[in-house]
């Protein structure tokens, strides 16, 4: 009984009091590294708050006529996706990868985005090579993450994702990873 | 042998009974710890199984002890194709597994609170269900476990949320029974007050208070006290103090008629609850009929129900305030004359000073501290003054109430008293509220007790605010202690910035002077934007222009900085324009609390276009914390229609 009671109050000391939110929109994101037909995948999800779903469509809604359309949208998350491309930064081997966006962002419930992007391997020399993943949209847009891991990836993730500075500047997510590359293939 | 001392401490906190717990409890509690740890190291990321393969684990765990609480939650983010996945497997049999999948359920129909386009981007199985022409079709399978002869704990929240127009043709279904599951009323009644009081009801307001008419007829309901408080307290959970526009006049003054004669009943509960939903209608006859039932009522808490009612009132102050102040007189129930304190507090009664008065003669169990509590918002007479300082001279021991009531009187006669708790008091937060109330008698012994706090206190919260206070004050004193915290390296970053911004208010201080080495570079960055931000304080050439750069490069929280000192300053800066077009909320924020307080006129046209956004509006007709943003916004339009430099 006396652990159980114990156990109870530590929870209930454990659970978050009920205060303001912060005017901040934390971002929940969920990175996935990979290689497939000799280019480097990255998908990128965020996980976004209602309030900033919210102002993200009353920023979307162009003629101002309270609902989206489907160019309004597509314009939108076209601008979206390479602002974050632009701010994703791979290096290989210190050679720094222009990645490439994959297909459409993908909305999905729990006011989800995901977006792909990829990157060559073909220039790359062959052998085990380190690599990085540096994302300096986590400088503006705080919040929690983590790295879930792909069956068959063909890289290993030597440090798992974490805060890091870099240079005079805010932290950012990095991700540090091992990739098996093949001289000359794409 | 010698015990450790790991061992005695053990024993003072689980003296004998540690002993009487038998062997094999121990030995369980062991397998239940090692069991938790095991799952978390077990558990695998469940990212790449379908939808379909999430409620199949939750199936396959079936009746099975514990709850497969990952599954669950996993299943419920998948949105309501994870529902509707669910729906399918539920088993009346099965009380256990349908609970587990109820739970997914309500998960999942969280998100019919937010606007139709968010459900048809971002989940369309949503949208199809809440907002096509089979939704009914499809909620009827959802809502299958209303019609089981027990419920399943988490089936009222999953009904409400995912299957509201089922529910409610079953809830009219049983308004016609002679013998309704009032049980099971109860709990969906309760449901729906939670789920309208949290704003949540976006699409059926109507139907919703079409259906609690119609339980308001029911013979059965009317003869269960239980059933017919939840049903008031369904009807009264409207925060906002006004019912939906929407809903039709007759339907609304049906209900009112309904409240009017509950509050009649013989049940106390039945009463109070009548009276919490009475005050939710703004109409004469409510009002009438509570001033009725008030000169006849002996029940405490139904007193004090109805004078909460009461100072919602908006019409007849004259009279309410009159009678409010007799009971208060008459009345010698603490609880009932606290309560009139508080309605006193948000009423517009002539004769708040009175009531107020009223308390000091009557103060005991906790009446004189909700009497102090609402002094900072009257108008205060030069009787007020006299008591409270009565009341601060003899009191030995000071509370945060009477604080912020010697601050609001603004009396000289307070100050020794003040400065008396300052040097004993422990506790930095009502050390902080002595020092407000310091600031706001502002006669030269205050402050010379403010500089003398400055230059030597060693709290950090405490420093940060006694520079906040001197710039306000204007306290040429302070420059020198200002100056050697904006240097001071080993400061806390929150004291430079403070000193800095309030340097520029007191002197004209050469910021280049303040030193950021070994910072870090989120602090260097702050600071470099405090510095920006004072030499524009300080009106130096060049300053507007290094301002815009350190916003357009800063992160949200500098960029929040800039908007909120700006508002404190009252002085306009492009990066509130910028701001206003910002799809961030914490620029969008910091941008409407300074158009508001600098040049409401000028950004008028791009307030109003955020006053009519659809999404915005959405926003701010939700449950969504905003930090006072939609009152921050009206009270910008409104200073926005008086001409520029009014």
């Amino acid at each position: 009984m006396y652990y159980a009671l114990i156990l109870e109050t530590l929870i209930a000391l454990c659970s978050p009091c009920q205060a303001h939110e912060s005017p901040m929109d934390h971002v929940e994101r969920t990175l996935r590294l990979w290689v497939e037909g000799g280019r480097l995948h990255l998908s990128y999800r965020i996980e976004l708050t209602e309030r900033a779903v919210l102002m993200q469509f009353h920023r979307m809604n162009k003629d101002g006529n309270g609902s989206i359309s489907r160019n309004e949208q597509t314009a939108y998350f076209q601008l979206f996706r390479k602002e974050l491309g632009n701010q994703l930064k791979v290096a290989i081997s210190g050679r720094e990868l222009p990645l490439r966006p994959e297909g459409e962002v993908r909305l999905s419930a729990g006011l989800r985005q995901t977006c792909t992007f990829s990157a060559s391997l073909a220039d790359l020399p062959a052998g085990k090579l380190s690599g990085e993943l540096r994302d300096l949209y986590s400088q503006r847009h705080p919040g929690s993450y983590r790295y879930v891991p792909k069956a068959a990836s063909g890289l290993q993730v030597s440090e798992p994702p974490k805060l890091a500075k870099i240079g005079n500047h805010p932290e950012m997510i990095v991700l540090k990873f091992v990739v098996f590359a093949r001289a000359g293939k794409e | 042998m010698r015990r450790t001392q790991k061992w005695i401490f053990h024993e003072r906190f689980f003296p004998p009974r540690y002993d009487q717990i038998p062997m094999r409890l121990r030995l369980r509690i062991a397998f239940y710890i090692l069991g938790l740890a095991a799952s978390f190291l077990r558990a695998q990321p469940l990212d790449d199984a379908s939808t379909s393969e999430l409620v199949a684990g939750i199936v396959a765990h079936g009746e099975g002890r514990g709850t497969p609480a990952q599954l669950i939650r996993k299943a419920g983010k998948r949105g309501v194709e994870a529902a509707l996945a669910c729906a399918e497997q539920l088993d009346p049999e099965k009380p256990r597994l349908s609970q587990h999948l109820y739970e997914v359920i309500k998960l999942a129909g969280r998100i019919r609170r937010l606007h139709h386009d968010v459900l048809r981007l971002y989940d369309p199985a949503a949208y199809r269900l809440f907002y096509e022409k089979e939704a009914e079709k499809e909620q009827k399978k959802i809502a299958v476990g209303l019609n089981w002869q027990k419920l399943p704990r988490a089936l009222p929240g999953a009904v409400v949320r995912s299957a509201p127009l089922a529910t409610f043709d079953w809830m009219k279904e049983q308004a016609r029974s002679n013998k309704p599951h009032l049980e099971h009323l109860k709990g969906l009644l309760r449901e729906w007050g939670w789920w309208v009081w949290n704003r949540n009801e976006r699409q059926h307001s109507n139907e919703l208070y079409k259906t609690l008419k119609l339980l308001s007829e029911s013979d059965a309901v009317l003869a269960d006290s239980n059933t017919l408080i939840a049903l008031l307290q369904t009807l009264g959970q409207k925060n906002d103090g006004c019912l939906e526009r929407r809903v039709g006049h007759q339907l609304l003054s049906d209900m009112e008629a309904f409240a009017i004669r509950s509050v009649e009943s013989k049940a106390s509960k039945v009463r109070a609850e009548a009276a919490g939903a009475l005050g939710r209608f703004a109409s004469g006859t409510a009002h009438k009929s509570l001033l009725q039932r008030l000169a006849v009522e002996k029940d405490p808490t139904v007193l004090g129900r109805i004078v909460e009612a009461l100072g919602g009132w908006t019409e007849e102050h004259q009279k309410t305030g009159k009678t409010m102040l007799s009971l208060f007189k008459s009345c010698d129930n603490a609880g009932v004359r606290k309560e009139i304190l508080y309605s006193n507090a948000r009423s517009h009664w002539p004769n708040r000073d009175q009531i107020i008065l009223e308390a000091f003669r009557h103060p005991g169990e906790g009446v004189l501290g909700v009497a102090l509590e609402s002094i900072p918002g009257t108008k205060i007479t030069p009787e007020i003054a006299d008591e409270v300082i009565k009341t601060v001279q003899s009191q030995k021991k000071r509370f945060p109430a009477l604080i912020d009531a010697a601050g609001a009187v603004r009396d000289a006669r307070a100050v020794t008293q003040l400065a008396r708790w300052l040097k004993i008091e422990k506790n930095d937060a009502i050390r902080l509220k002595i020092v407000l109330a310091l600031e706001k008698i502002g006669d030269g012994e205050a402050k010379v007790i403010l500089l003398n706090l400055l230059q030597k206190d060693a709290s950090a919260m405490l420093v940060e605010h006694l520079i906040a206070v001197a710039d306000r004050m204007k306290l040429q004193g302070a420059i020198s202690t200002l100056l050697k915290l904006a240097r001071d390296e080993t400061a806390p970053l929150s004291i430079r910035n403070q000193a800095i911004w309030s340097l520029a208010a007191l002197d004209s201080f050469e910021l280049s002077e303040v030193p950021e080495s070994d910072m870090e570079p989120t602090e260097a960055e702050v600071l470099r934007a405090f510095i920006a931000l004072a030499r524009f304080r300080q009106e130096i050439e060049g300053a507007p222009q290094v301002l815009l750069r350190t916003y357009r490069s800063g992160s949200p929280t500098v960029r929040l900085h800039i908007l909120m000192r700006l508002e404190e300053i009252r002085r306009d800066h492009a990066v509130i324009g910028l701001a206003l077009d910002s799809s961030e909320f914490i620029e969008l924020y910091g941008a409407v609390r300074a158009a508001g307080a600098t040049n409401p006129f000028k950004y008028n046209e791009k307030l109003k276009s955020l006053r009519k956004s659809r999404f915005v509006s959405a926003m701010m007709n939700s449950s969504l914390d905003l930090l006072g943003f939609k009152d921050y916004l009206n009270r910008a339009l409104v200073a926005g229609l008086m001409p520029e430099g009014f």
